[in-house]
């Protein structure tokens, strides 16, 4: 018995003539029809085999990259409003600059590696603008298939909550605290932050970057906090790995 | 008003022989949106985990909307598989894989029954199991033939490998496939 023919057979790469020759001997071998019918069993489990696997909703995404944005005033003055904000953006970052040059863990920090930066890693699925963060965290979750905290930093004074956004593969908490903006990113993963500088404070490790400064929770999610300065990103960062945590 | 421009493309079946034409890019989500769940098990197959596939599904349909003008309608589903499986070898290169390959040549089996021993082994967990086992190339060849129902022909467009080697990669990856299901079944039939 040739198995490359039984092969070829169930697969239609037979000639007319060949498979006609193939079809008489089946006919009078019940052996060989046996086993071309068990190897056709055998490719059908394999498909619905790999047919039981869970397929996640991948529409959103495809829409997201398919669905060209309408051009509007707004976006035909752009330009402006860029050279208005990266004018207010340098402004910023030397008053930054100035700032975290004055705590000295930041001295020899990397800044966050491209990896880490998890905003750029999908596109946006879901903004939603607010300031209740239970919301907040609830509008994250019809889109998001994992587990995520809800991190309010109702213990912090000072801090408010203003919005919530997530991509297919990242979730995102946005704060004003002190009168400076901090986004706190998260991602299912680890390992992408292992280059900063590592430093504890309580039970929990952070790694800190000369931008962002990241901790790990205790599943498998990686959260990394950005904006701001340095000590309110500390800050904002201390107070939400104690709620990072509790989801699992 | 949005005046919608009519394409004269075929579908874009995977055995649909379309038309050369420039595709309007209002057609992409439409098209490409029954293919969706095809990309996401062949990004499992090619070794991604859920959350890398989903990324690796992503990454594929940006370059193919880039790309969207360009494809000839023929194929979608070879076109689409294609894209996926560059960015995937990219990733892998990048991060200095080697992809080992234990090439067979084709191998002729003359023993009474050797299929129709595997019935009433042939569960979907243990069958899934041992697909992961298979080294790429065959894994692929199994995926793209048995459970997307491609064609040789496609199948060795999306592996850059000539049809006799999709041929043979296939007669192998089943024959491991079927050794392996068989040993695990009396193995377990032992204990």
């Amino acid at each position: 018995m040739n198995n490359n023919l039984i092969q070829d057979f169930l697969d239609n790469r037979l000639t007319a003539e060949e498979r006609i020759k193939f079809e008489a001997q089946l006919a009078n071998d019940p052996a060989l029809a046996q086993e071309v019918a068990a190897l056709n069993h055998f490719k059908s489990s394999i498909q619905k085999a790999a047919f039981t696997e869970v397929t996640p909703n991948l529409q959103p995404i495809l829409s997201d990259i398919a669905r060209p944005r309408p051009t509007s005033w707004l976006t035909k003055s752009a330009p402006i409003a860029v050279a208005g904000f990266a004018i207010f953006g340098i402004g910023m970052a030397v008053n930054r600059v100035v700032n975290d040059r004055t705590n000295p863990t930041l001295a020899n920090a990397k800044t966050l590696p491209a990896e880490a930066k998890f905003r750029t890693k999908s596109p946006l699925v879901m903004h939603w603008d607010g300031t209740d963060p239970i919301q907040g965290a609830e509008k994250i979750r019809n889109h998001f298939s994992r587990k995520i905290p809800t991190i309010a930093l109702s213990d912090l004074e000072g801090a408010n909550f203003t919005a919530a956004e997530c991509g297919s593969c990242w979730i995102s908490f946005h704060y004003q605290y002190q009168n400076q903006n901090y986004a706190i990113y998260g991602r299912c993963e680890k390992g992408s932050i292992d280059s900063g500088l590592q430093h504890s404070s309580g039970n929990q490790t952070f790694y800190e970057f000369q931008d962002a400064v990241g901790w790990y929770d205790s599943g498998d999610m990686t959260y990394v906090c950005t904006g701001g300065n340095s000590s309110g990103r500390f800050k904002v960062a201390q107070f939400a790995s104690k709620r990072t945590s509790d989801i699992h | 008003m949005l005046a919608i421009i009519p394409t004269i493309s075929q579908p874009a079946s995977k055995n649909g022989m379309g038309l050369f034409t420039r595709k309007n890019p209002r057609d992409f989500e439409r098209e490409v949106s029954g293919e969706l769940a095809v990309l996401f098990r062949v990004a499992r197959r090619l070794g991604c985990g859920h959350e890398e596939a989903e990324d690796l599904v992503q990454t594929a349909l940006i370059k193919a909307y880039k790309a969207w003008d360009r494809f000839d309608g023929n194929h979608l589903r070879s076109w689409l598989i294609k894209i996926l499986r560059n960015e995937r070898l990219m990733v892998i290169r990048s991060q200095k894989e080697t992809i080992s390959l234990d090439e067979h040549e084709e191998i002729e089996v003359v023993q009474e029954g050797f299929w129709s021993e595997l019935d009433g082994k042939l569960e979907a967990e243990r069958i899934l199991n041992a697909l992961e086992k298979l080294s790429p190339p065959y894994r692929m060849a199994i995926h793209l033939c048995d459970v997307e129902e491609l064609t040789y022909e496609e199948a060795a467009e999306i592996m850059d490998v000539p049809i006799g080697t999709v041929r043979s990669r296939l007669s192998r990856a089943r024959q491991i496939l079927r050794e392996q299901l068989l040993a695990e079944a009396k193995a377990e039939a032992k204990s």
